[in-house]
C-alpha cells in the first residue's frame, strides 16, 4: 500500500482538452505511454472548467494540456479562469497554430508553457521539465 | 453617416442656397434700378404735362388779355356791355358764362347770370388777392369754388384786368367762368394720359387752394384733394404710405398736376416679371440643389456601403487566413501525430492500435484534403475557371450514391434517404452536385447530436427538382441564415472549424445549374438546407 501510495503520489496527472478527438486520442496515447497518467479529458472550454473545478486541484491535475481554438472559449480565456481558480496551477497552451501574439498573451495570464501540436512527440518531456522546474522552485 | 459626410451635402447645399442668393440680390438690384427708371419716367411725364398746361394757360392769358382793352362802361345794367358779352354766349347750353364788376366789386353785366346777381357785391373767396395782382398782369385764375355766379356747379374763373387810365389801374374786371365737368377741358387733358390697365392709377389737376380741378377718378370736383399733402408737399416724386406720388407745379396759375399710383402696382410692370423669373430661377436652383443633395447622399451612401463591404471582405480575408493557416494545421498535426506515434511505437502497438492510427492519419488526410479542395475551388470560381461538364442524370440515383458514400465513408452516420421511384432528370455536373451533397451531408454531421439521423429527400415539382436535406442539431442563427452563403462565413452554433467556404462553392455550384439553394432553420430543433435545380435544359452561368 505505502509503494502504490507513493506511486500514486509522484506519477503526474494531465487533464487533456482538444475539440479535435483525434488530438486527445493522440495526447493521451504520448503520455500514457511516457508514463503519464491522463485522468480526465474535456472537448470544449466550458467541459473543461466544468470538470477542472470537479477534480478540485491542487493536486490533480497535475497539468493541464489545453488546446487554444476551441467552440465557446478559447484556450486562453479557459486558462485564465483556471488560474483564477487555482493560482499555480501548471498548464500548456497546446495548439496547432501559435503565434506572438498568442504567446505574449498566454505568459501574461501565468500560463507555463506554449507547444505547437507538431511538437506532441516532445510533450511529455517538456511536462516533465515544468514539474522539475516546479519541484526545484517550490 | 459620418460628420464628413454630413459636411459634403452640407455644402452643396450651401453653395446652392448662395448661388440663389445672389440671383436674389441681382434681381433686387434690377427691380430697384428699373423702379428708379420708371419713376425717372413718371416724374419727366408729369412734368411735360405741367409745362406743357403752363405754356398753354400762359397763351389763353395773353389772348384773354385782349378783353380788358375793350371800352367798357362798367355801369350796372348797361346795355352796351350786355351786348358785347352776348357775342361770347355762342353756345346757349354751355357750361360757361362771363360778366363784368367794377372797382367797387358790382356786377355791372353778364350773361347766363342767375337771378338777382346784377348789381350784387361781388365776393368770391380769393378775388380780393386776385384784384391786386390784375394790377400787375392782365389776367389771373380764381380758386375753384362751388358759388360761381353762372352755373350751380363748381367753377373755375379767369378775371382779365379792365384797366383805367394808367398801365397798372384796375377799373373793373371781366370774369370768365368754366363749370368743373368729367367733359371739361382739364378732364380731357388728362383722361388721354389715364392707364387704362392701371386700376389704382389716377391724375388730377389741383387749383391755387388744393381743390379738384380735373380728375381721371372723375369725382370730388371741386372739393378739397382727398389728402391735402398731394398739394403741400413739394413738387417731385414722394411716397405718402403706400402710395407713390408724382406731381409738378403749373407756375403761371399756381396749380399742379398730381399722378397717384399705389407703389405695388406702379413697379408691377417691371418688378413682376423679374419677381415670376426670380421665383422660377429660385425654384429652379433649389429643385437643382434638392437633386444634387439627394445624389451626393446617395452617392455617399452607397460609397460608404461599398468601403464597407471592402471591409468586411478584408476582415473577412484575413480571418480566413488566420483560420485556414489553423484548420489546415490541425489535420496535419492529426497525420503527423498519428504516423510519428506509430512510427515510435510500431513493435509495441498491436494490430488493431496500428490499424486504428493508420486509419485516423488517413482520417485526417482527407479532411486536408477536402480544404485545400474548398481554397483551390473558391480560387477557380473567383477566376471564372471552375468547368462544369454537364449530362442528364438521374438526381435521385445521385443523392443514393452521395448519402451511400458518406454513411459508408469516414463519417459512418446514418443518413435517411427517401427519392422518388421514377427517374428526376437533370442536367447536371455530377461530380459537383456530389460535392454539394457531401458538404451540406458534413455540416448536417458536425451539427447532429449522436444518434440522430440526418435525412435527404428529393422530389419533383413541376419543372423542378428539390433536395432537401435536413438535421436536428442547434440550427442557424436566424440573422445568420442569409449570410452563411457568403464566403469565409462560418460559424454554425457558433463552431469555429471550418474554412467558411463549403456552403459558399455549394451556392455558387448550385446557381452555375440554374438553380438556387437556401437554408430553413428553427434553433435548437432542426435546420434544413434546400435546393432547387431545373429538370430541363441546364443554365450554365
Amino acid at each position: 500500500m505505502t509503494g502504490l501510495t507513493t506511486e500514486t503520489r509522484t506519477l503526474p496527472t494531465v487533464f487533456v482538452v482538444d475539440d479535435e478527438q483525434d488530438m486527445r486520442f493522440l495526447a493521451r496515447a504520448v503520455l500514457e505511454r511516457a508514463g503519464l497518467d491522463v485522468i480526465e479529458e474535456a472537448v470544449d472550454g466550458p467541459q473543461a472548467l466544468e470538470r477542472f473545478y470537479i477534480l478540485d486541484p491542487p493536486p490533480v491535475p497535475t497539468v493541464v494540456v489545453l488546446d487554444n481554438r476551441m467552440p465557446g472559449l478559447t484556450g486562453l480565456q479557459v486558462a485564465e479562469r483556471m488560474l483564477a481558480h487555482s493560482p499555480g496551477q501548471v498548464i500548456i497552451l497546446f495548439s496547432a497554430f501559435l503565434d506572438r501574439a498568442v504567446e505574449e498573451a498566454a505568459r501574461s495570464i501565468g500560463v507555463a508553457a506554449c507547444v505547437s501540436k507538431s511538437e506532441l512527440r516532445r510533450l511529455p518531456e517538456i511536462i516533465r521539465a515544468l514539474l522539475a522546474s516546479s519541484d526545484t522552485c517550490d | 453617416m459620418s460628420m464628413r459626410d454630413q459636411m459634403i451635402p452640407a455644402s452643396a447645399a450651401a453653395a446652392v442656397l448662395g448661388v440663389a442668393l445672389v440671383v436674389v440680390t441681382l434681381l433686387n438690384s434690377a427691380v430697384n434700378d428699373g423702379t428708379q427708371a420708371l419713376e425717372s419716367a413718371k416724374l419727366a411725364q408729369v412734368n411735360t404735362t405741367a409745362n406743357s398746361f403752363n405754356a398753354r394757360i400762359e397763351s389763353t392769358v395773353t389772348t384773354l388779355a385782349g378783353l380788358g382793352s375793350r371800352p367798357w362802361e362798367l355801369t350796372t345794367g348797361s346795355t352796351a356791355d350786355q351786348g358785347v358779352l352776348q357775342t361770347f354766349a355762342i353756345d346757349p347750353n354751355a357750361l360757361s358764362g362771363s360778366f363784368l364788376v367794377d372797382g367797387s366789386d358790382t356786377v355791372t353785366a353778364g350773361v347766363l347770370l342767375r337771378p338777382g346777381i346784377l348789381g350784387s357785391t361781388f365776393d368770391q373767396p380769393g378775388w380780393q388777392e386776385a384784384k391786386e395782382a390784375l394790377a400787375d398782369q392782365p389776367a389771373v385764375v380764381l380758386p375753384v369754388t362751388t358759388s360761381g355766379l353762372t352755373t350751380d356747379l363748381p367753377t373755375f374763373a379767369f378775371a382779365i384786368a379792365i384797366r383805367g387810365t394808367t398801365p397798372t389801374s384796375v377799373r373793373g374786371a371781366f370774369i370768365f367762368e368754366q363749370a368743373l365737368t368729367s367733359d371739361s377741358t382739364f378732364s380731357q387733358e388728362i383722361s388721354q394720359l389715364e392707364d387704362s390697365s392701371a386700376s389704382t392709377a389716377s391724375w388730377l389737376f389741383l387749383d391755387s387752394v388744393g381743390a379738384v380741378v380735373a380728375s381721371t377718378m372723375n369725382s370730388g370736383l371741386g372739393s378739397p384733394a382727398s389728402d391735402p399733402r398731394y398739394f403741400t408737399l413739394p413738387a417731385g416724386l414722394r411716397e405718402l404710405g403706400d402710395e407713390i406720388v408724382v406731381s409738378a407745379d403749373v407756375p403761371s396759375i399756381g396749380w399742379r398736376v398730381v399722378f397717384i399710383q399705389q407703389r405695388s402696382e406702379f413697379v408691377e410692370p417691371l418688378a413682376g416679371p423679374l419677381q415670376s423669373v426670380g421665383l422660377i430661377l429660385i425654384l429652379l436652383l433649389l429643385a437643382i440643389g434638392l437633386i444634387l443633395v439627394v445624389v451626393l447622399i446617395r452617392r455617399l451612401r452607397q460609397s460608404r456601403e461599398q468601403e464597407k463591404r471592402l471591409r468586411d471582405l478584408n476582415r473577412s480575408q484575413v480571418e480566413f487566413i488566420s483560420v485556414v493557416s489553423h484548420e489546415l494545421r490541425t489535420p496535419v498535426s492529426g497525420v503527423l501525430g498519428f504516423l510519428q506515434t506509430s512510427l515510435d511505437h510500431w513493435e509495441t502497438m498491436t494490430d488493431e492500435d496500428r490499424h486504428s492510427a493508420v486509419s485516423r492519419a488517413f482520417t485526417n488526410a482527407r479532411r486536408l484534403q477536402a480544404m485545400t479542395r474548398d481554397v483551390l475551388d473558391t480560387e477557380s470560381i473567383e477566376s471564372d475557371r471552375f468547368g462544369y461538364v454537364m449530362h442528364p442524370t438521374d438526381l435521385g440515383e445521385e443523392i443514393r450514391t452521395g448519402a451511400e458514400a458518406f454513411s459508408t465513408g469516414f463519417s459512418g452516420d446514418e443518413v435517411e434517404v427517401t427519392v422518388p421511384t421514377s427517374p428526376v432528370v437533370v442536367e447536371l455536373d455530377a461530380d459537383r452536385i456530389q460535392q454539394v451533397l457531401a458538404n451540406l451531408l458534413d455540416n448536417a454531421r458536425k451539427s447532429s447530436p449522436t444518434g440522430r439521423p440526418i435525412s435527404v429527400s428529393l422530389e419533383q415539382l413541376d419543372d423542378t427538382a428539390r433536395i432537401s436535406v435536413v438535421d436536428h442539431g442547434a440550427g442557424i442563427d436566424p440573422d445568420s441564415v442569409e449570410r452563411i452563403f457568403e464566403k469565409f462565413v462560418r460559424g454554425r452554433d457558433g463552431a469555429v472549424t471550418g474554412t467558411g467556404l463549403g456552403l459558399y462553392i455549394s451556392r455558387r455550384i448550385v446557381e452555375a445549374h440554374g438553380g438556387r439553394i437556401w437554408a430553413e432553420s428553427q434553433p435548437d430543433e432542426s435546420t434544413r438546407f434546400i435546393i432547387e435545380l431545373p429538370c430541363r435544359a441546364a443554365a450554365i452561368r
